[in-house]
């Protein structure tokens, strides 16, 4: 157990020195950097903004507009600071003001919000995708959003904390009720089916 | 088939074409010590123009003060850069209480200096007071906020009208302790009535300044 957390923790420090040196060279206008970077990243930003947004055709709009923000803001990436909350951040101010955009326009079609396919693929491991990814739709934003960073992602309550501006410790909780959210939705979902 | 999320050939097109070494900002701490020539520029300034009462008010309390809200604001004016980088920004939360920290600070100073060298503000010319330190500190605020906003939005600001907010604070408070450097006047309803009341002139205008550098940049 205690092996498998160090591995984790080796590995993930692998992989963000990776991803600094590949966007130190994205900085430095090399070739091949973007296409790396984006390898490295675009399943799970891909996932973080389906999580946000519930909509596979919004999802890969907001998905090309994330890595268009990237490119013009990469110069605002400090190399002693890690990648991905730099990309994550950048990533949820495209949601966010896609969001405050649908909302000025009055026009979002709530009722057409589904969870994408790709979403559901992220919860294959767990009992019953659809079912899961059913219930999701019923957590709270915020809930959801810390539930989907730790669990499917990975991410530590500290990085969650880091990027939603909370505490590590309102990053747990968040996870934590919904996680107790989504059992509770995937029983009375599973109670209803024949 | 695939579900791998693919980027359209358009998009990836676009960044291809404009792969070119770019210059990064330097960090935010290097950015905000634009508030040094500013503060130099504003002692050389208040050494021709000090208080009156300079020679009986306690120094600890008159520059220790001043000392301290230079301190704050630069940290505040880090925050501010900061906000720049996407994912470091800083809770607001614990800005909100910084800031309230900083003003009360600023209040029980003005209340220590005055219990110690009274200097009330003559009732007669009260408007001709809040006229001139109203001003004043607007003045002396104004280029920091400026230089402040460019800086800023040289970055990738995700919350722009909060930023602008939160320089104007920062200038409000810088201008405030040197200021108060040549401003006799010790009662804490001064300071509240006249040397707050800049923020309402500065804080709209960091707003607006930032939206308007946004778009453009």
């Amino acid at each position: 157990m205690a092996r498998s957390a160090s591995d984790s923790v080796e590995r993930q420090y692998q992989e963000d020195a990776t991803l600094r040196e590949c966007m130190v060279e994205y900085q430095r206008g090399s070739d091949g950097a973007f296409d790396r970077l984006y390898s490295a990243l675009s399943d799970e930003v891909y996932a973080y903004l389906a999580t946000l947004c519930l909509d596979a055709s919004q999802t890969n709009d907001l998905f090309q507009e994330c890595f268009l923000q990237i490119h013009r803001a990469r110069h605002t990436y400090l190399v002693d600071r890690p990648v991905k909350p730099w990309v994550f951040g950048i990533a949820r101010h495209v949601f966010r003001t896609h969001r405050r955009a649908t909302r000025r326009r009055a026009a979002r079609e709530r009722s057409g919000a589904r969870v994408d396919r790709y979403v559901e693929e992220m919860f294959q491991r767990l009992i019953d995708r659809d079912l899961i990814a059913e219930a999701l739709v019923h957590v709270a934003p915020g809930r959801r959003e810390a539930l989907v960073l730790h669990h499917a992602l990975g991410w530590s309550f500290v990085e969650i904390g880091r990027l939603l501006n909370v505490s590590a410790g309102t990053a747990r909780v968040r996870a934590h009720r919904g996680m107790a959210d989504l059992r509770r939705h995937v029983a009375v979902r599973a109670e209803g089916q024949p | 088939m695939s579900r791998r999320p693919r980027i359209f050939d358009a998009v990836r097109g676009e960044i291809l074409d404009d792969i070119r070494p770019v210059k990064t900002l330097p960090s935010p701490w290097r950015r905000a010590l634009v508030f040094l020539p500013w503060l130099i520029v504003c002692l050389l300034l208040m050494s021709a123009m000090m208080r009156p009462d300079y020679g009986e008010v306690s120094k600890l309390l008159l520059w220790g003060g001043s000392v301290f809200f230079w301190a704050s604001a630069y940290f505040l004016l880090i925050a501010c850069m900061r906000e720049a980088i996407p994912g470091s920004d800083i809770s607001w939360k614990y800005l909100v209480t910084g800031i309230t920290v900083a003003l009360i600070l600023q209040l029980l100073l003005a209340a220590a200096l005055h219990e110690r060298s009274p200097y009330p503000s003559p009732e007669q010319e009260i408007w001709r007071t809040i006229m001139a330190c109203t001003g004043a500190i607007s003045l002396l605020g104004a280029p920091l906020l400026t230089a402040g906003c460019i800086l800023a939005a040289r970055g990738y600001l995700v919350r722009r009208t909060f930023a602008g907010v939160l320089l104007a604070v920062v200038a409000v408070i810088a201008a405030e302790s040197v200021w108060r450097l040549h401003c006799p006047y010790t009662s804490p309803e001064h300071l509240i009535l006249t040397h707050w009341l800049p923020f309402i002139v500065l804080a709209p205008a960091g707003g607006y300044l930032l939206v308007r550098l946004g778009k453009r940049g």
